[in-house]
């Protein structure tokens, strides 16, 4: 019986000891609170591939064409490449305004001269702020061959 | 038992109608109209009508004919095994000498009188129909891959004494592989005559004359679709092995970024191009425009020099837009021939002397 109360209560002190108080964190303020995606900037174009296979190589100045992004606005850089709002399947237009899909987390950015809408996939995602790389992925003359473009900042 | 009785006014009589009778519309055959389909799918199965005016003119012949057609299809649509034919008039004289029936292959059984060919002269080949057929008959707008094919009226045919009958064929044939589009074509004529050339019969009231007194022809192009982007258009450019154009899997348009290849080892009939070990192979393109002008980068420039990609080929990248410098307009073709440095050697498409010629593909 001595046995059995010693037994028991070696037991209950221990699960005592054992419950310490829960850890308690500070939370910033600012965590919890969706920022818009920044894209601002200079893009330069980093690397072409056509249907997955990499041919940045094959063309001349691929990688002079650049991306000027800024407050709702884009202008294309002079290029031998074809971008999204070039092409002769509609009237083509190297600047204008744009917008995310979701400003939180996009998934694509729609370029539009105010009547045409040309919308582009981000081939990845982008952080709130600070982002170097930028992928957008798209077609342009026969639907099934897809490109990818990565900018880099 | 009624005795017979020769009554030689009867016989007279009966001797003079027999020819009109068994009047069979032999000498002028027109071909007034086909019916086909302007466009239609890999395997799908058309029916193609072929109206045909025959006219006797003036002639009495009561020899019995075989009626003969010749159709103009793309071999890979195997017609001989894969069509079925006949012809319809509604002229029935008796059940030997039906003014329809169905219309079998020739067999090119050159020993029987009904499968004997004749030529532009008129006189008997030896040679098969088809064969005949092959080699006098054009093959329309295609650039090749095309065959005439013979069929005949599976038993002689008498159309009777009118003077002139209209009467069809009526094809059924699944659409085949490999073009995404073709010119077919279609040939009526008889045995009697066989190819023989004569000047149309004058007497013909139909816009456009029959070729010959004895046959006629007839063109019209159908398109394809479901063939697949290696597809060609018979009646396009030809194809070439020297030159390819490609972009992704499925084909391509002159907005996407389309890589030109160069093969210098695939010169005419397989043997190599005179730019063959060259050291540098520069591309010549002239871009068609849909408003029917032309853009032409001939200059042999540095923009032009074409990157060694493998032994004897070459190859270059463009967006066809701004390698032409063409701003909203349509590129529709683009033709090609290859240079050396200096433009002293020319490599044009193998066996035709021009430029290789591309349009879109893109399925």
């Amino acid at each position: 019986m001595r046995n059995i109360l010693f037994l028991t209560l070696t037991l209950t002190l221990t699960t005592l000891i054992s419950c310490d108080e829960a850890d308690t964190f500070d939370v910033r303020q600012d965590a919890l609170v969706d920022y818009v995606t920044d894209i601002n900037g200079t893009w330069t174009l980093h690397s072409v591939h056509r249907d997955g296979s990499d041919i940045t190589s094959h063309i001349p100045s691929a990688t002079g064409l650049t991306l000027q992004v800024e407050a709702g606005s884009f202008t294309l850089g002079s290029s031998n490449l074809p971008f999204p709002t070039l092409g002769n399947a509609r009237t083509p237009f190297s600047s204008g305004s744009w917008s995310f899909d979701d400003d939180y987390q996009p998934t694509s950015i729609n370029f539009t001269n105010g009547t045409d809408v040309i919308v582009t996939s981000l081939a990845m995602p982008l952080y709130a702020s600070n982002n170097s790389s930028m992928g957008l992925s798209f077609s342009m003359g026969c639907g099934a061959t897809s490109y990818q473009y990565n900018f880099k900042k | 038992m009624k005795r017979f009785k020769f009554n030689y006014k009867t016989f007279i009589f009966g001797f003079l109608a027999l020819p009109l009778v068994f009047l069979f519309v032999t000498s002028c055959f027109d071909i007034t109209g086909v019916t086909q389909p302007a466009s239609a799918k890999v395997g799908e199965i058309i029916t193609i009508t072929v109206n045909v005016n025959g006219s006797t003119e003036t002639e009495s012949n009561q020899n019995y004919k075989f009626l003969r057609l010749g159709m103009l299809a793309p071999k890979s649509w195997d017609i001989a095994n894969k069509a079925t034919v006949r012809f319809d008039s509604d002229i029935v004289i008796s059940a030997d000498r039906p003014g329809s029936g169905p219309m079998i292959v020739d067999s090119g059984d050159v020993t029987f009188w009904g499968e004997k060919s004749k030529g532009l002269d008129g006189n008997e080949t030896g040679n098969k129909v088809v064969d005949d057929m092959n080699s006098i008959l054009d093959i329309g707008e295609n650039y090749g891959e095309s065959e005439w094919v013979a069929f005949r009226s599976e038993n002689p045919v008498d159309l009777g004494s009118t003077k002139d009958e209209n009467f069809t064929f009526t094809v059924t044939v699944e659409v085949g592989p490999d073009f995404s589009g073709a010119q077919l074509g279609y040939w009526v004529g008889s045995h009697q005559n066989g190819f023989k050339q004569e000047n149309a019969w004058d007497g013909s009231t139909h816009t456009t004359p029959a070729v010959s007194r004895h046959w006629d022809t007839f063109f019209e192009n159908i398109v394809i679709t479901g063939a697949g982007a290696s597809a060609t258009d018979l009646t396009g450019p030809a194809p070439t092995y020297t030159a390819t154009v490609a972009a992704g899997v499925d084909g391509y348009t002159f907005d996407d970024i389309i890589t030109i290849g160069f093969d210098a080892k695939e010169g005419y009939l397989g043997a190599n191009t005179a730019l063959y070990n060259a050291g540098e192979v520069y591309m010549c393109a002239t871009a068609l425009l849909g408003d029917g002008t032309t853009v032409a980068k001939v200059d042999r420039s540095a923009a032009a020099k074409m990157t060694l990609s493998g032994a004897d080929t070459w190859s270059k990248t463009i967006w066809p837009p701004a390698y032409f410098g063409v701003n909203n307009q349509i590129i529709t073709e683009i033709h090609l021939n290859f240079q050396n440095a200096d433009g002293s050697i020319v490599v044009k498409n193998p066996g035709y002397g021009t430029d290789m010629v591309f349009g879109e593909v893109c399925q």
